[in-house]
């Protein structure tokens, strides 16, 4: 690496990043699971690529692929982020209350991410709204040491490794690859469940399907529909998937505290992807959303977002049918691969309720935030919350961190200094 | 003479800051590189340009960036210690005269 390289990322990552964000490039010298898991990384994609660990900050991962070496971003925040979101997907005793929760859960993701991609007058609303009347009281804090001290085994590496992988997946030889008519990431395939994925949304307006359907087609467009771009993200989502599952199975193998089990790693791969899909849209949304309302555009391509997550989940589901198989089976015989289509069918079925749940919860959220007409005046969701903290000490300290967090990224809004002056 | 070097960052949409790119590396001496930011989703709406050039060059890569600021293409621009979010072309004019002020 050059000089210049070297200057070059490090100005890149602090300001990418934020002034309170403190990150390093991560030591790969020691043994730990994380280089256990880029061990494998660096056998298929080869050593281009540094891990940078980042504490505090935004909750995001991301890389920089126009570097050299390719920095990767491994957020800590985010780590907890999901880990406190995957409870929504796979904790019996929230059931009764998750649409609530869920709704309060995505408005607070939202109102984080606002503040760094969007309108922190939105940003102010969002939490308000996420913590006026709340009843339960779940932790979104720091989880990394609990994290840390988790036994090593499916939750544990699907937890700190899924969102990692999926952008070493990126680097991986086979995103310049092209593809025959007939395999699952060719144009034809791709476009045929682009269009498979829509007919699923019926309250979708014909229009606007055709619409998506002609911008899926179009290399230039941004489309989220585009097909080279579900393309690199499918790719990046098997490698992410095949990945976990050696690295899984080989350091629950080395470590012994538990016996792998298959039908575990296919729960977490289902639940990482919908994980995923949940804080993309809460991004999408702080992204566009604005104290006087969103575009007619950016309405639009939200509104595409699950449909490319589906996209994606069924190119996912072709990978997971067959890599489970030969682990099952070896050399399945097509009646073994009928088997495993069912079991995987089976839970994905299971969680078909709770996902639902959660999307409903995440769809108020991207209303109120998205559209103004969704919400009362934002002096008077500040006054409903002003009244309600003398009884609620858990809000106010939320409120609190939440004006912490944009005092360390220096921003400033109307509401947010109306915010303060509540709780000073 | 001016032999000054400065650092700079900047954020912006992929036209820009690929003509941004191109500009810089016209610049005798300067050193760039240009990436996108590419998240979990995909979404590489963000794109960073970093760079080395040397002082005198300075004004000209202000000047061409001040004709680039319309519909918010530039998100964010660093320069040594001095960051800007969504400069307007009267905040680069400011910047372009007190580094000329610097250099005299």
């Amino acid at each position: 690496m050059s000089d210049f390289d070297n200057i070059a990322i490090e100005e890149a990552l602090k300001s990418s990043l934020g002034r309170t964000a403190i990150f390093r490039r991560y030591d790969r010298e020691n043994k730990t699971p994380m280089n256990f898991v880029l061990d494998e990384v660096q056998r298929q994609i080869g050593p281009g690529f540094g891990v940078y660990w980042v504490d505090g900050g935004h909750p995001e991962v991301f890389c920089l692929p126009g570097f050299s070496p390719i920095p990767v971003v491994f957020s800590t925040r985010y780590l907890s982020l999901t880990a406190f979101v995957r409870r929504l997907f796979v904790e019996e005793s929230l059931k009764g209350v998750l649409p609530d929760v869920a709704e309060r859960t995505a408005l607070k993701v939202i109102a984080e991410l606002s503040l760094r991609h969007g309108d922190p007058d939105v940003a102010v609303l969002a939490l308000v709204k996420s913590i006026t009347g709340k009843g339960i009281w779940i932790s979104d804090d720091d989880q990394l040491m609990a994290l840390e001290h988790e036994p090593i085994h499916e939750n544990y590496m699907a937890t700190w490794f899924y969102g990692l992988l999926h952008e070493l997946g990126h680097l991986h030889p086979a995103q310049n690859s092209a593809f025959g008519e007939k395999h699952a990431f060719s144009d034809a395939r791709i476009l045929a469940a682009i269009a498979a994925s829509l007919d699923r949304f019926p309250a979708y307006p014909d229009g606007m399907k055709r619409a998506a359907i002609e911008q899926a087609r179009q290399s230039q467009e941004n489309s989220i529909l585009r097909i080279d771009h579900l393309r690199t993200e499918g790719l990046a989502d098997m490698f992410a998937a095949s990945v976990l599952f050696k690295s899984t199975f080989e350091i629950m193998k080395r470590v012994n505290q538990k016996q792998f089990e298959v039908i575990r790693y296919v729960q977490e791969i289902v639940v990482f992807s919908n994980i995923i899909a949940v804080i993309d849209r809460c991004r999408r949304t702080a992204a566009l959303a604005t104290l006087t309302g969103g575009t007619r555009a950016a309405a639009f391509e939200s509104a595409l977002h699950p449909v490319s997550m589906m996209v994606r989940g069924m190119m996912l589901r072709e990978y997971l049918d067959r890599a489970v198989a030969e682990y099952l089976y070896s050399k399945p015989t097509t009646r073994q691969f009928e088997d495993v289509e069912q079991l995987i069918d089976k839970i994905n079925g299971s969680f078909s309720e709770t996902v639902d749940t959660i999307d409903s919860g995440v769809a108020r959220a991207m209303a109120f935030s998205l559209f103004p007409e969704h919400r009362t005046n934002g002096l008077a969701a500040l006054d409903a919350f002003r009244i309600e903290l003398a009884e609620s000490p858990l809000g106010g300290a939320e409120a609190r961190r939440f004006c912490e967090l944009a005092d360390s990224l220096s921003i400033s809004g109307k509401l947010l200094t109306a915010l303060k002056g509540i709780l000073s | 003479m001016d032999l000054s070097t400065h650092t700079l960052v900047v954020h912006a949409d992929e036209k820009v800051a690929t003509a941004l790119k191109a500009r810089l590396d016209q610049e005798p001496g300067s050193e760039s590189r240009l990436s996108g930011r590419r998240n979990l989703d995909g979404d590489a709406a963000a794109w960073i340009v970093v760079a080395t050039i040397a002082g005198q060059a300075l004004p000209h890569v202000l000047d061409f960036l001040k004709s680039c600021l319309s519909a918010k293409q530039v998100k964010k621009f660093k320069i040594g210690d001095i960051e800007i979010e969504n400069p307007t072309p009267e905040d680069l004019e400011i910047l372009r005269k007190e580094i000329q002020n610097r250099r005299e």
